[in-house]
C-alpha cells in the first residue's frame, strides 16, 4: 500500500515506534528518538521542533502541493489588488505607463465632496431600508404560510424563488419593458384608468422607487427560502408542547416561532446589506444610473465615473472608500447582531 | 401542518399566495408572450395572448449564430470556473481541515477575507493585472479572477464540511499507509458530494449571471457571454421590444430549465450555502 515516496514514518500526530533511519549523522539522535524522549519527559515540543517535524514530512509535501494554487490565485486577484487600489488612489492615472502623477488625497477629496457619490450611497441605504421594512417581513410572512410539506407549498416556493436565479441583467431588462411608458405593463394599467402613463424610468424619484420594486421582486424569494429553512428547523416538540398548553395558531406564531426565527432574520438582513453594497448589473440594465445619476448605487457610481473613463486613481479612491465602508458595516453588524460561530 | 384551520383562513392564505405568485410571474409571462407580438400589439395588449402569433422574433434569434455563440461562451466560462473553483478550493480546504501546522488559523482567516468585500472595489487593479498578463479579451481574463473570488466562500464551506468527516476513516487510512493526496481523492471527495454540489451550484449561478467582470475584461464581441450580448442587443434594437423580449426569453430558458430540473437542490444549495458561508 505504501508508496515508495512515502515510507511509513511517524509523520502523523502521534509517533509510533521510532524507526531509526537517520544514517547521515548517526551520533545525533534521530528526530523520532528526540521526539519520543521529549514526550517521555513531558516536554511540550517547541515551535522549532514542530517545524523540524513538519519539514520533509508527507504533511509538508501535501501542503506544498495543495495550498499554492489557492493562495496564488487569491493573492493575485483578491487581496493584492486591494492593496494596489490603495496605492493607485494617490495618483492621477489613466492606467497606461507607470503611475507618476502623485496627487495625495485629492482623489478622496473629490469622491467625498461629490454629491452624486452620496446620493449613490443613499440609494444603497434605501435598498437596505426597503429590504428591512418591506422585503424581509413579506418574505417571512409568506414563508410561514408555505413552510409545510404540502404539494401546493412546494409549488409556491418554486415560483417565489424563480426570480432569484435569473440574472440581474435579465431582471433589469424585463422591468425596463414593464415600466416603459409607451409599451409596458405599467402603461396598460394606466390606460385602464384612462390616463396617459408617465415615463417612470425617466422621472427622478419614480425611477428610484421603480428600482426598489425590482429589487424586492428579484430577491424576496431568496429571503423566503432562508425563512422556510429556518422554520423547518424548528422542532415539532416545541410546537406540540405549545398546542398542549392551549396556544392557538396566532399565539404560537407570535410567541414561539417568531422569536426562534430571529437569527434567520438577522442573517436575512445581513444578505440585504451585502447585496445592496454589490448592486450593479440590475441598475445598469434598468436605468443605467439615470435620470441625471439619481439611481446609481455605490458600485454603479464606481463603474460610471471610474472604470468607464479609465480614471484609475479616482476609481481606486471610490473602491477603497467602498471597501472601508463594507468592512466597517460588516464588522459592526456582526458585532451587534451575530454571535460568533463556534467550531470554525 | 395543522389540519383544523378554519375555512376562512385557508381561503385568505390561498388568496394571498395566489396574488403574490401572480405578481411574481406576471413580468416573466409578459416577457415571454411579448416576444410573440408585433410592436403595435405590444402597445395595446401587454398581458394577453397575441392576436396573431408572430414567430419571427424567436426564430430569427434562434437561427442566428451570435445567440448560440454567446451562450456557448457563458457555458464554457461557467464550466471552467466551477471546475477550477471546486478543485482549488477543495485542495486548500483539505489541508486546512486535516493537517496541523503553524500558521494554519492565520491562513484560514486570510482566505476568508474574500467574504468581506465586493469584487467591484478592486476591479480596476484586477483589470490592470489581467491586462499586464496579456489576458484581456480571453476567457481566462474572466475565469481566473472569478475563481479567485469564489475561493473565499468555497473554502469556508468545504473546510467546515471536511472537518466533520469521521476521523477514524483517516486514521485507518493513515495506518494502512495511505498518502494524503490519496486520502483527499479517495476518501474526502467521494464523501463530500453534498457540499461540493452546493459550492458548485453557487459558483455556477454566479458565473452564469456575472456581468461586471466580463464587461471590464472582454471587448471582442465573439467572446461575449450572454449578459453582455443581451445588453448589446438591447442597445442595438432599443425599444423594438418584441425582438428584445424574445432575446431575453431565449437567454433565460437554459437557467429556467436547469432550475426546474434540480429545483430542490438549487434552492437548498443557494440558501444553505449562503447561510454557512
Amino acid at each position: 500500500m505504501a508508496s515508495p515516496l512515502d515510507p511509513v514514518t511517524p509523520a502523523g500526530n502521534r509517533p509510533v515506534v521510532p524507526t531509526i533511519t537517520s544514517q547521515v549523522q548517526e551520533d545525533l539522535p534521530s528526530l523520532a528518538e528526540a521526539r519520543q524522549l521529549e514526550q517521555l519527559m513531558g516536554v511540550k515540543p517547541t515551535l522549532w521542533r514542530r517545524l523540524q517535524d513538519f519539514s520533509g514530512s508527507s504533511q509538508m509535501r501535501t501542503c506544498l502541493l495543495f495550498l499554492p494554487p489557492a493562495l496564488l490565485l487569491f493573492t493575485l486577484f483578491v487581496t493584492w489588488p486591494v492593496v494596489e487600489a490603495a496605492y493607485y488612489s494617490f495618483f492621477n492615472w489613466n492606467g497606461y505607463g507607470a503611475p507618476s502623477k502623485w496627487v495625495g488625497l485629492d482623489n478622496f477629496m473629490r469622491v467625498w465632496n461629490d454629491p452624486i457619490f452620496f446620493s449613490s450611497l443613499f440609494n444603497n441605504l434605501l435598498i437596505i431600508l426597503v429590504s428591512a421594512c418591506i422585503q424581509v417581513p413579506l418574505a417571512l410572512a409568506l414563508a410561514l404560510m408555505i413552510s409545510d410539506k404540502s404539494r401546493s407549498s412546494v409549488v409556491f416556493r418554486a415560483i417565489f424563488f424563480l426570480p432569484y436565479i435569473l440574472g440581474e441583467i435579465v431582471a433589469g431588462l424585463i422591468w425596463r419593458y414593464m415600466y416603459d411608458g409607451n409599451y409596458g405593463v405599467v402603461s396598460v394599467v394606466y390606460r385602464w384608468f384612462g390616463r396617459e402613463a408617465p415615463q417612470v424610468l425617466a422621472t427622478q424619484g419614480w425611477a428610484t422607487a421603480a428600482l426598489l420594486v425590482v429589487v424586492i421582486w428579484k430577491y424576496f424569494g431568496f429571503h423566503m427560502a432562508l425563512f422556510v429553512a429556518g422554520r423547518q428547523g424548528i422542532g415539532d416538540e416545541v410546537l406540540e408542547a405549545a398546542k398542549i398548553d392551549g396556544a392557538n395558531l396566532w399565539q404560537t406564531t407570535l410567541n414561539i416561532i417568531l422569536p426562534l426565527m430571529r437569527p434567520v432574520a438577522v442573517l436575512s438582513l445581513f444578505f440585504s446589506i451585502l447585496g445592496s453594497l454589490q448592486a450593479f448589473a440590475i441598475i445598469i440594465a434598468l436605468t443605467d444610473g439615470g435620470p441625471s445619476n439619481s439611481t446609481n448605487s455605490a458600485v454603479s457610481y464606481l463603474y460610471n465615473f471610474g472604470i468607464k473613463r479609465m480614471r484609475v486613481g479616482f476609481g481606486s479612491a471610490i473602491g477603497v472608500s467602498l471597501f472601508v465602508i463594507c468592512v466597517l458595516v460588516m464588522v459592526f453588524y456582526k458585532r451587534l447582531f451575530m454571535r460568533p460561530k463556534e467550531g470554525r | 401542518m395543522e389540519k383544523n384551520r378554519r375555512g376562512l383562513d385557508v381561503y385568505y392564505r390561498w388568496l394571498v399566495l395566489l396574488l403574490a405568485a401572480g405578481l411574481c410571474l406576471l413580468p416573466l409571462w409578459a416577457t415571454v408572450i411579448g416576444g410573440f407580438k408585433t410592436s403595435g400589439e405590444l402597445r395595446t395588449n401587454a398581458f394577453g395572448l397575441p392576436r396573431q402569433w408572430q414567430f419571427d422574433n424567436y426564430v430569427s434569434i434562434a437561427l442566428s449564430g451570435r445567440f448560440w455563440q454567446m451562450l456557448g461562451n457563458s457555458a464554457f466560462i461557467a464550466f471552467v470556473t466551477v471546475t477550477l473553483t471546486l478543485l482549488v478550493s477543495s485542495m486548500a480546504a483539505f489541508v486546512l481541515a486535516h493537517l496541523r501546522f503553524a500558521g494554519k488559523k492565520w491562513l484560514a482567516n486570510y482566505l476568508a477575507l474574500g467574504l468581506t468585500f465586493p469584487f467591484a472595489t478592486a476591479v480596476l487593479p484586477v483589470f490592470i493585472r489581467v491586462r499586464d498578463m496579456g489576458l484581456l479579451d480571453s476567457y481566462w481574463g474572466v475565469i481566473l479572477p472569478q475563481t479567485a473570488f469564489n475561493l473565499g466562500f468555497a473554502i469556508v464551506l468545504l473546510q467546515g464540511f471536511f472537518a466533520e468527516l469521521p476521523h477514524e476513516l483517516f486514521e485507518a487510512a493513515f495506518v494502512d499507509g495511505c498518502t494524503y493526496p490519496r486520502m483527499f481523492w479517495q476518501i474526502t471527495l467521494p464523501l463530500s458530494r453534498p457540499i461540493l454540489a452546493t459550492v458548485g451550484v453557487l459558483s455556477l449561478v454566479g458565473s452564469w449571471n456575472e456581468y461586471l467582470l466580463p464587461l471590464v475584461m472582454i471587448n471582442n464581441e465573439s467572446l461575449y457571454p450572454w449578459p453582455l450580448g443581451i445588453m448589446q442587443y438591447q442597445g442595438q434594437y432599443g425599444t423594438d421590444w418584441g425582438k428584445v423580449l424574445a432575446f431575453v426569453s431565449l437567454t433565460l430558458t437554459p437557467a429556467v430549465i436547469f432550475y426546474l430540473m434540480a429545483q430542490k437542490h438549487i434552492i437548498a444549495g443557494l440558501t444553505s450555502g449562503a447561510v454557512k458561508g
